[in-house]
């Protein structure tokens, strides 16, 4: 990794606003609530009016000082929409009359879905914001993990909410779904459950862990790779142990790929796609693209994505504050420009790799472990690098047969 | 300015083999065999047709 002290900063384009620190439900596999940081325990339940009004100040002042030409603002929690649909609607009111004069807003959500009913989603709909809704699939693989503190499954309430959100005269706010893989659960019949759904676009996650923590079915990765991953087939291909999360995305890419007409984008699958054909991967969990995204929580404070709280207690803090500092000032602190600076951010083993540009070394925070701490590839690395290949392969059997379809009728 | 329908003068790096030469009627030609693909194909030929600063694709933002 070399120094980054030098390099340009891009500056923040999406702002990750959590507007309620507590949940509804309590996921066994939640970063916020059950990973390696409990700092969600000292912030206050939701911003306060006097914190929305200072955010709005600061990104309206980061829009000015870099003339953007919009920004994505990302309500978050804990649950998002536990803050009650009238507050929801003044706080986006505030945010949206405040920047109106120097950026223009674009509103998402990221819901568990449990509140999205009628009243909720007018306040939505008269916001234009749009609503990212978390499913794992089936109702018996949704409520494995997804369920309310009682220990009941929350898959019926979510269905319901989403019945709502894609009724014809809501259906334009649907972003889409955000799926938690879990190698218990049928690849296909997942898919196929959220494909029920009519989603718009689909997100798998793999599941937080680290070097220090390996995520389930990679108990045995604790020591970070030492090399490259071989090419498909050669010598140093396969890691011991198996790639259990590259058997199961492939085959859902088998499934999604192979269907007669696009049935929904996966941006994982789309992102790779793009980076092995040689164009830009924007992603957080793979590629290069700089992060043009900073968080603040519901008491202010700028913090780093939320994701690097599955690597350890404190990791996405910075010191700063919306009420002492500029995003600027956070634009210089040496956590966001060392992600910043591309390929010189990575391990020098993901330096050598032959798809460092796709992969762009994994999610952040599955880099991690307490020796090396982000120098690492991700704990994911040989799962990734047999996805890659496998999507490769796939991607030049149908342009070969394309080109021989074309060379037929010329 | 190439155009972004014809995306073989502009897709460079690394490519798969097969990918090289392919003209816009080939992606026509792929989209009806696979839609998956000629979105992305497509997408990547207009990327580097016309560099833009457009930023990285919305957060995919959490487990809650």
């Amino acid at each position: 990794m070399k120094d980054d002290a030098q390099e340009p900063t891009v500056p923040f384009r999406q702002f990750l606003l959590k507007i309620h620190s507590r949940c509804n439900l309590d996921c066994d596999y939640c970063y916020v609530y059950h990973a390696a940081d409990q700092s969600w325990m000292r912030r206050p339940l939701r911003m306060s009016q006097a914190t929305v009004d200072r955010v709005a100040s600061r990104i309206g002042e980061h829009g000015r000082a870099h003339a953007l030409p919009d920004v994505r603002i990302i309500l978050h929690g804990g649950e998002p929409l536990l803050v009650g649909a009238q507050r929801l609607d003044d706080l986006l009111a505030t945010l949206s009359g405040r920047l109106a004069a120097d950026v223009p807003p674009r509103f998402s959500v990221q819901t568990n879905g449990v509140l999205l009913d009628d009243e909720m989603l007018d306040v939505l709909q008269r916001h234009e914001v749009r609503v990212s809704v978390s499913l794992d699939g089936s109702r018996r693989a949704h409520d494995l993990h997804r369920r309310f503190a009682d220990g009941r499954g929350s898959h019926a309430r979510v269905t319901r909410g989403l019945r709502s959100l894609t009724a014809p005269d809501r259906k334009h706010l649907f972003a889409g779904l955000l799926c938690t893989v879990d190698l218990a659960n049928d690849p296909v019949e997942t898919y196929e459950a959220l494909l029920a759904m009519a989603p718009p676009r689909l997100d798998l996650l793999l599941p937080h862990g680290t070097w220090d923590a390996p995520p389930p079915g990679l108990e045995h990765r604790t020591v970070p790779t030492a090399g490259p991953p071989g090419p498909a087939g050669g010598a140093g291909s396969s890691a011991d142990g198996g790639t259990p999360y590259a058997d199961w995305l492939c085959k859902v890419f088998d499934r999604w790929f192979g269907a007669p007409a696009r049935e929904t984008g996966i941006r994982l699958f789309e992102e790779l796609m793009a980076g092995i054909l040689g164009g830009s991967v924007r992603s957080e969990s793979v590629g290069l693209a700089p992060v043009d995204l900073v968080v603040v929580e519901t008491d202010g404070t700028i913090e780093q994505s939320d994701s690097l709280k599955a690597s350890y207690a404190g990791a996405p803090e910075t010191g700063l504050d919306v009420f002492r500092h500029s995003f600027d000032q956070a634009l210089e602190r040496p956590e966001f420009r060392a992600r910043h600076v591309g390929l010189d951010a990575l391990s020098g083993t993901c330096a050598k790799c032959r798809l460092a540009q796709v992969c762009g070394g994994g999610l952040y925070a599955h880099r991690y472990d307490s020796l090396n701490r982000f120098a690492n590839p991700s704990v994911y690395c040989h799962d990734l690098a047999a996805l890659i290949d496998h999507m490769r392969s796939r991607i030049e059997q149908d342009i070969a047969r394309s080109l021989r379809t074309a060379g037929s009728s010329r | 300015m190439p155009n972004p329908k014809d995306p073989s003068p502009a897709i460079g790096h690394p490519l798969p083999a097969g990918l090289a030469g392919l003209s816009g009627a080939d992606i026509d030609r792929l989209a009806a065999g696979n839609t998956a693909l000629a979105h992305v194909v497509r997408r990547v030929a207009a990327e580097a047709a016309e560099p833009s600063n457009e930023p990285r694709a919305p957060f995919e933002s959490s487990i809650q």
